[in-house]
């Protein structure tokens, strides 16, 4: 667990990720974004590869994961979509990746 | 937008028991402890989530878990304020007067009341008691407060709040003048002596109240009133310390002013004048709450078998008490939108100089009651 130096008044680190990725989602939320959680990576060049195929969102929700400034986990990819264009797979899914974004849609990608 | 809360990192929770599905927590920081009783949909919810936040592994469940008993404990000085993305708050809030020397506290100081007329007090105040070094984190604080278009005077006000409070591990020094009372309370002409001086202090405090809130009115923009109404419920105040303080000494002009409580009241006049902002938050220190059922003063007065005047403390306390006063700053900044950099930076800048001057206040009592009570008692 973090602790503080004597003689410094400061913010620990764990309070201003926090606070960071609460002003991100808030930001999303106002502009009628919703996050979307993907494993993926980005390679040595700069490519980004998504490695799963479903939304992992609430799985790492009900899991307790720790979200980071992006949203999601450790490794994932976000994607944040318009929620009323995007389009993704359910978990259930079971071979290829089917996210599939609407057409206008607007998307955006963050690795972590 | 809803607001958020994040607990202080000096906060701690601990679950106490359960009966059915009601569990029994204490929550505490240095500056306060206090049991409560929450309804739980299943074991140790909030004990959990807690856990998981200090190990930096939260969900956004365990945040708004945490957020939403903050929110239900929000009179307490317990949470950030996490800053808010939208605030429509129609006050705009600049820097008044030209940029202040903020090279060190002392700077700061002699430069915030260089057209004081007390200002020969102030200098030797500064020299002997300011120190040179800053020590606050202004850049998590801003880091901390920062919104697309500014800063949130909320979360400011609450990151300087804890940052007061933190200051005062090393710096507060008023259990030791407590201690220092009492371990008169069976000699009682020194016992009265040391009392007065502390009533003293207070007593000036009170009579000044009104400039410095008639001085706000000023800066307040559209919180103008309720600084009006506030300084309605403060009237009167200064006429219970005098009586007090003319129940524990003969003469009360002969019981000697400190030049801290000198400083620190034309300080805050300039802040009133000057930056509303740190005003609220200097106001904030003033009004805070010591979560007890009398004056802890009073009791101390009582030990010495100074019933009358503890009485009349107390009053003054009850009326605070259920006037809620300790809310009452963070109320003035309902109508503040975000601030610039300048002004935040001014502010917190501000704040620390402040607190130090607040801190020296029991420091400097404590020196005067060795030097011209204990002395002429027992040297």
């Amino acid at each position: 667990m973090e602790q503080k130096g004597k003689n410094h008044r400061t913010i620990l680190g764990n309070t201003m990720k926090t606070v960071a990725t609460l002003m991100m989602l808030q930001s999303m939320a106002q502009a009628g974004y919703d996050v979307h959680c993907i494993d993926g990576h980005i390679d040595q060049d700069g490519v980004i590869n998504i490695d799963g195929d479903c939304d992992r969102s609430r799985q790492n929700n009900e899991n307790g994961r720790d979200i980071l400034a992006n949203g999601c986990s450790q490794g994932q990819v976000a994607i944040d979509t318009d929620s009323t264009n995007v389009k993704y797979s359910s978990c259930q899914a079971s071979d290829g990746l089917s996210l599939r974004l609407g057409s206008g849609e607007r998307s955006m990608f963050n690795l972590l | 937008m809803e607001k958020f809360f994040l607990p202080y990192d000096e906060l701690k929770l601990s679950f106490l028991s359960n009966q059915g599905l009601q569990s029994v927590y204490e929550i505490s920081a240095p500056w306060f402890t206090r049991d409560f009783v929450i309804d739980e949909t299943e074991p140790q919810l909030l004990q959990k989530s807690f856990d998981r936040y200090r190990e930096g592994l939260a969900s956004e469940k365990d945040l708004k878990v945490l957020s939403n008993l903050l929110k239900e404990l929000a009179e307490y000085p317990l949470a950030y304020h996490a800053p808010r993305l939208i605030n429509s708050a129609p006050d705009q809030h600049r820097s008044l007067g030209l940029p202040l020397d903020d090279s060190s506290p002392r700077s700061m100081l002699m430069d915030l009341l260089h057209e004081s007329p007390r200002e020969k007090i102030h200098r030797q105040f500064s020299q002997q008691k300011m120190t040179k070094k800053w020590s606050w984190d202004i850049r998590a604080a801003l880091d901390f407060s920062a919104t697309p278009s500014g800063f949130d005077p909320e979360s400011l006000f609450s990151v300087a709040r804890v940052f007061h409070y933190t200051h005062g591990y090393e710096e507060n020094k008023t259990d030791s003048l407590n201690s220092l009372v009492l371990s008169l309370k069976d000699q009682e002409t020194q016992f009265r002596q040391a009392a007065a001086i502390i009533i003293k202090q207070n007593h000036y405090v009170t009579q000044h109240c009104k400039r410095i809130l008639t001085s706000a009115m000023t800066t307040a923009q559209s919180s103008r009133n309720l600084v009006e109404e506030f300084m309605t419920e403060e009237n009167g105040h200064d006429l219970l310390l005098k009586r007090a303080l003319s129940l524990i000494c003969d003469d009360p002009s002969e019981v000697p002013l400190q030049a801290s409580v000198i400083t620190l009241i034309e300080v805050f006049v300039a802040l009133a004048k000057r930056n509303f902002l740190a005003f609220t938050m200097l106001l904030d220190i003033f009004e805070r709450s010591t979560y007890t059922e009398e004056d802890p003063f009073a009791t101390t007065l009582k030990a010495g078998g100074q019933f009358k005047a503890a009485e009349v403390l107390n009053k003054h306390f009850l009326i605070n008490e259920e006037g809620d006063h300790e809310n009452v700053a963070l109320g003035f900044l309902v109508n503040m939108a975000s601030v610039d950099r300048g002004y935040a930076e001014e502010t917190l800048r501000l704040m620390e100089m402040v607190t130090a001057v607040v801190y020296e206040v029991s420091k400097e009592s404590i020196e005067l009651i060795e030097t011209q009570v204990l002395r002429n008692c027992c040297g």
